[in-house]
């Protein structure tokens, strides 16, 4: 069931179970006949449920009988309903099985069905009435009587139940039609899956089941055969090529995380700041990442040895993670140390800019001229902030000045510059 | 001479400067280790607070064996109906207790006549006019006694049951399914006794409808009120709404776990009527 349809059912059960019982209260509750009396009192006498069970009049007992069964069937419709709430809870709780929806749907179907005897009982009741002369159905006001509002009550029960019944049994066909589908579809892909497989398979029995008086043949018949079945065995090649592809692909990308790790602890310790050189490498490595996945059939080794060596690597990188990290460190403190000695001295603060200059590889040698040129555009024009003011303004190095002066406050500063 | 001077001022300088670069050194140092390690350990593992919710202590079982002990002390101790009638003689109040009405008589004939008629001329078709014979008297009080009992039994049960869950701790599953059997219960008891006992009090209708035949008896007026069924309705309909509120929140629990996870929020507020 769907969640809106379980939605639908809480409320359609607290629906029944009100109305239900409140027919029921109103059976016993409601004055149902009026007998005309002729004798001593000349007055209609308004009859109820109790004291139409106590007459001993016939006609009353007929009317008793209907209202009795009226009585018993709001309390089975009180019982199913209360029976399936259980089950809906439990269904959506605990067992979401097919015979838990069974129950559900023939419960409500049955509370369709009762409700239907219901109304059909009360139009009974109300036609046996008319047919009476002495008896009349006790009015509230003189063409309304009191067995109406029991007969609203009762269809709105009816509707209630029907829509209820009609819900459930949509969701459950079109559950029927959807897993029908489904098997189909299966079935389906389980032929297509088995004919493709049992010609392939067939063709190479064929070929290998040589009747005796071909065997009896040259051995170049033999030889062509057998390059028949080669060719029908190729066909199968690729797919354990791909097979084994992906296997190596996996383990690869394990071998990669492992290697990116150490490399993205680099790159943090870095600061974001990385040279030609080893940016150049990193390429290098992906490129060479790139062609081991594009091999499609690696050398197989023992997974003995494949364990051990990955221990070692990851040795290997740790120690080289935490060499070049010190190594980093410590040649990043020399900015730092120059920047102590600005704050002390009160001089105006200046981006600390690196430019490590590697060696330039041919291949890419027209990128790496712009590349160049950009660096020192960006050498010579500098944008600077004073720690003063905040005002942000620009300063050509070329000039050779290492003083600096703030054009809005007048502070006065230097500038250090590493390359 | 100043240039020495200025150098023996800035000494101390650089040895502070020094102290500071060797204490960023070993920071760094300590840094780039924990991260090295974290690279080959992996990240380690935080320790989740485990955060324990106390269960909520189920009420309606406690609740209804309240309501039945509370009825049946009623029924044995409250008079069972009061009557005040006006006749010729004058005008009359009884008070009639359960205990009275196990005998199967009233003291007065005249009262007796209102639930037998003696009126042969009235009617045909009924003895009684207001739809009470002196058997419901009787009877209507000992089936609802024996219902009580069983009320009590089966709120003594359930309270037993949630605190075992307290120690065993049982499934919400578990504990959803068994709370909507007993709401069910709960539902049927309460629906058959509001049923024995609303003939009391279709009784004023009747007695207003049928006023004609009344004063044949030989009544001028007649006030009936009917102390402990005018209760038991009303302990029975509380009853009724009780199990009304618990199927939808039974339901909605089931609705809300329906292909959802629950979080654990909900455990965490607990209102006596939200979970009852």
């Amino acid at each position: 069931m769907d969640d809106i349809i379980v939605k639908q059912s809480r409320k359609k059960i607290i629906l029944i179970l009100f109305l239900s019982i409140l027919c029921l209260i109103l059976i016993s509750f409601l004055p149902w006949i009026a007998v005309a009396e002729n004798d001593f009192v000349k007055d209609n006498l308004n009859f109820n449920y109790e004291m139409m069970k106590d007459s001993s009049n016939t006609q009353i007992i007929n009317l008793v009988r209907i209202l009795m069964n009226i009585n018993i069937l709001f309390w089975i419709i009180i019982i199913t309903t209360l029976i399936s709430f259980i089950i809906i809870v439990c269904y959506a709780l605990v067992k979401k099985s097919l015979f838990c929806r069974m129950l559900i749907i023939s419960s409500s179907f049955i509370n369709f069905i009762l409700c239907i005897f219901i109304v059909y009982y009360q139009i009974i009741f109300s036609r046996t009435i008319s047919n009476l002369d002495s008896i009349s159905g006790s009015m509230i006001y003189p063409p309304f009587a009191y067995a109406y509002i029991q007969f609203i009550l009762s269809v709105i029960l009816l509707l209630i139940s029907g829509s209820y019944t009609l819900v459930l049994i949509k969701d459950s066909t079109k559950r029927l039609k959807s897993v029908r589908t489904r098997k189909k579809e299966i079935r389906k892909k389980m032929d297509i899956e088995d004919t493709e497989v049992s010609s392939i398979e067939s063709e190479i029995e064929k070929s290998i089941r040589i009747p005796d008086k071909e065997r009896v043949l040259t051995n170049s018949s033999r030889e062509e055969k057998l390059a028949e079945i080669d060719k029908l065995l190729s066909k199968k090649e690729p797919e354990i090529e791909k097979q084994k592809v992906e296997e190596n692909i996996s383990e690869q990308k394990l071998d990669k995380q492992s290697q990116t790790e150490s490399i993205s602890d680099e790159e943090i310790k870095d600061d974001g700041y990385k040279t030609w050189g080893e940016v150049s490498k990193e390429n290098k490595q992906d490129t060479k990442e790139d062609k081991k996945i594009k091999q499609p059939f690696p050398e197989k080794k023992p997974k003995k040895q494949q364990e051990e060596s990955d221990e070692i690597r990851i040795s290997d990188h740790f120690e080289k993670a935490l060499s070049t990290a010190i190594e980093k460190r410590q040649s990043g403190i020399k900015p730092k140390e120059n920047k102590i000695k600005i704050s002390k001295e009160k001089k105006i603060e200046t981006p600390q800019i690196e430019i490590k200059k590697d060696i330039i590889e041919p291949d890419d040698q027209a990128e790496k001229d712009k590349d160049e040129e950009k660096e020192d555009k960006t050498s010579k024009i500098l944008k600077l902030k004073c720690p003063e003011c905040d005002h942000i303004f620009t300063f050509d190095v070329e000039k050779g000045n290492k003083k600096i002066i703030c054009p809005k406050c007048g502070r006065e500063g230097e500038i250090e510059i590493e390359i | 001479m100043n240039s020495e001077d200025e150098d023996k001022e800035k000494e101390p300088e650089k040895k502070e400067e020094e102290k500071k670069i060797h204490k960023f050194k070993d920071q760094i140092l300590d840094e780039s280790f924990r991260k090295a390690e974290l690279s080959k350990k992996g990240e380690p593992e935080k320790k989740e607070v485990k955060r324990t919710i106390k269960k909520p202590f189920i009420k309606i079982g406690f609740l209804i064996l309240i309501i039945a002990v509370i009825s049946l002390t009623l029924i044995y101790y409250v008079p069972f109906f009061y009557i005040n009638y006006e006749t010729d003689y004058g005008t009359i109040k009884e008070f009639y207790s359960y205990t009275e009405l196990k005998n199967n008589q009233f003291e007065s004939e005249l009262v007796n006549s209102l639930f037998e008629s003696n009126c042969y001329n009235c009617s045909d078709s009924s003895d009684s006019y207001i739809g009470l014979t002196i058997s419901d008297f009787t009877d209507t009080p000992k089936i609802t006694i024996y219902i009580l009992h069983i009320m009590i039994l089966v709120g003594f049960i359930f309270t037993i049951f949630i605190l075992v869950d307290r120690k065993k701790n049982f499934s919400e599953n578990t504990i959803t399914i068994i709370h909507s059997i007993f709401t069910a219960f709960i539902i049927l008891t309460g629906i058959v006794v509001l049923l024995m006992n609303i003939k009391f009090l279709d009784a004023g209708l009747l007695q207003q409808m049928n006023i004609q035949f009344i004063r044949a008896l030989g009544f001028n007026s007649v006030q009936l009120i009917f102390f402990v069924p005018y209760i038991l309705i009303i302990l029975s309909f509380i009853l009724f709404i009780i199990g009304i509120i618990l199927i939808r929140l039974n339901l909605n629990k089931a609705v809300s776990d329906y292909n959802f996870r629950r979080s654990n929020r909900d455990n965490l507020n607990y209102r006596f009527w939200r979970k009852i």
